[in-house]
């Protein structure tokens, strides 16, 4: 099989043609007519599967019927396609399969990983025509109560110690946690809010893995803040890697956050 | 007595302009403060800067005229006065306005629902309320009614609960029937996964072990949500074979009667239906449901 981590990047497609990308859960084809793009997703497969392929053929489509077919009309003839990855728009609050709790003055450091986004850019200057999730995750709320708190997307993790167990799944990325507790009371911890948005997405060159920087919070003594620092740059475990996509937005490198669980 | 001519042209031109210049300058005041505040205090402030300078232009208008505003003023209390025994409802709906505006229990484009009327909030004036209607009427409700109603504010909050009640026949295992629609609570990715769905038992009814279905879902998708739930349910309890019951009904003339023959006549087969096993000569029972 070819390197299957290069589904995304920049693409050439002919008038008339017609490229499919069936990667994971996710599958979509792009086919470019005169003078527009089209483009059709499809999610909901298995959100664990490793497959990815990737295809080309030539096919004039008459008008469109399909309604899930969406039509992006442009100016220019350009045949270039940047098909981008974007972390999720919102935080992800993750809840371990089994429960698990952190001993006081305990420091650890495991990984989670969650799906990616998809973002489609056409044109030379690329214009972007859309984004969607490869696999649309259970939306959830995070906060101390009904009215006060953020909508998330919901995840459930292994809450894995040792990167080597983690299966490699193209459309994913692996944030690197470390939850340091400083308090004297263990931490159980039934989720832990991680904000994605924040994060900046990194591919390592060898192995191709997508990574985030890695994650601290450092919890202090009594409530369910913690002091949240980002790290600089790709984590140590992803070696030499390239820039993906920055940070959709920005946030202080350290601060006080409500991390660790929702109260009601 | 001869008509002073230039104070009424000036007069005139300071009403005019005055108004005009009141009204640029309270759109230019909630324009700029527009982006940080609300639709609804942007238009509050709106309307008190336009008022407040639409006084004070018509007060040295008055005066250009040659009226002593003092006794104007006077004058205008004690027609207040008359005025306020004349029109109880306009000022009681005008007070109950200025509660409104200070109690703020909605906004300008949320959705509330008052008595019967549900819909979206065009305005919030000094006599009366403007909803838009889901079916696009326009209803206008007095302030007064407004504040003696029971208002329910369903924008207030990012979240809210469905609530669903469904009944499942009485032979069925509860824990299994519970698990199934906590499944569905958690495949389905508009149902919030925290606050965690809940299935509360409601009671034996008549025909059914009545249950709830409670599942959180964001304000925006709640509509979604209750038209896939349903569905879902339906299509899980039939993979599972678990039944909905409907109320039977079981004809019963006592202990000395046999039950009621019904044989059924072979008809031509016009549809093609008549050897249908369903239709062939049954007496009538009761279909596992309660007897009554």
């Amino acid at each position: 099989m070819s390197d299957t981590s290069q589904w995304f990047g920049q693409f050439n497609l002919e008038p008339h043609h017609t490229r499919t990308w069936r990667v994971g859960p996710l599958s979509f084809w792009v086919n470019r007519a005169y003078h527009e793009w089209r483009l059709r997703v499809e999610t909901g497969g298995d959100p664990y599967s490793p497959s990815v392929e990737l295809d080309l053929f030539e096919e004039r489509q008459a008008d469109v019927e399909d309604r899930k077919v969406q039509r992006f009309l442009v100016s220019d003839e350009s045949r270039r396609l940047d098909i981008g990855l974007l972390l999720p728009d919102r935080p992800i609050v993750s809840s371990p399969a089994s429960p698990v709790s952190i001993p006081g003055g305990e420091s650890v450091r495991f990984y989670l990983s969650y799906p990616l986004w998809v973002s489609l850019s056409a044109g030379d200057p690329g214009r972007t025509l859309t984004e969607f999730a490869s696999y649309r995750l259970s939306d959830t709320w995070f906060g101390p109560n009904t009215r006060e708190g953020m909508l998330c997307y919901a995840t459930r993790s292994r809450c894995r110690l040792n990167v080597s167990d983690h299966p490699y799944l193209p459309y994913r990325a692996i944030t690197p946690l470390v939850i340091s507790n400083r308090a004297k009371d263990a931490l159980p911890l039934d989720r832990v809010k991680l904000p994605v948005s924040s994060l900046s997405l990194y591919r390592s060159r060898g192995p191709g893995w997508l990574w985030t920087q890695d994650v601290t919070l450092l919890r202090q003594e009594g409530g369910d803040m913690a002091e949240l620092q980002l790290g600089r740059g790709a984590p140590e475990e992803a070696d030499a890697a390239d820039l993906v996509a920055g940070a959709r937005e920005l946030s202080p490198r350290n601060a006080m956050v409500r991390a660790f669980s929702a109260l009601f | 007595m001869a008509i002073n001519w230039l104070g009424i042209f000036q007069a005139l031109l300071i009403l005019v302009v005055g108004l005009v210049a009141a009204r640029l300058l309270s759109r230019t005041v909630s324009r700029a403060i527009g982006k940080r505040v609300g639709v609804h205090q942007s238009t509050l402030i709106q309307r008190f800067v336009f008022y407040f300078l639409a006084a004070l232009i018509i007060a040295s208008s008055l005066h250009q005229l040659g009226f002593k505003l003092g006794v104007l003023l006077g004058a205008a209390g004690i027609l207040s006065v008359a005025i306020g025994f004349a029109s109880q409802t306009s000022a009681s709906n005008l007070i109950s306005g200025l509660f409104l505006l200070a109690e703020r229990p909605f906004q300008i484009g949320d959705t509330i629902k008052v008595a019967d009327n549900t819909g979206e909030v065009l305005a919030i004036d000094l006599l009366s309320v403007k909803l838009r209607t889901f079916d696009n009427l326009f209803v206008r409700i007095p302030n007064e009614t407004m504040v003696k109603s029971q208002v329910t504010n369903f924008s207030r909050f990012p979240i809210r609960r469905y609530d669903l009640q469904l009944g499942v026949a009485y032979r069925e295992d509860l824990a299994r029937v519970r698990k199934v629609l906590l499944d569905i609570a958690e495949r389905n990715p508009l149902c919030l996964q925290e606050p965690k769905p809940l299935v509360i038992f409601q009671g034996f009814g008549n025909s059914s072990v009545d249950l709830q279905l409670s599942a959180w879902v964001r304000r925006e998708n709640f509509l979604d949500l209750r038209n896939s739930i349903p569905d879902e349910i339906k299509t899980a309890f039939e993979t599972h074979g678990i039944e909905i019951p409907f109320p039977h009904l079981s004809l019963y003339t006592g202990s000395e009667t046999q039950p009621f023959p019904v044989r059924t006549t072979q008809s031509p087969p016009a549809d093609g239906h008549a050897g249908d096993p369903a239709s062939s000569g049954n007496d009538i029972e009761g279909e596992g449901g309660a007897q009554r």
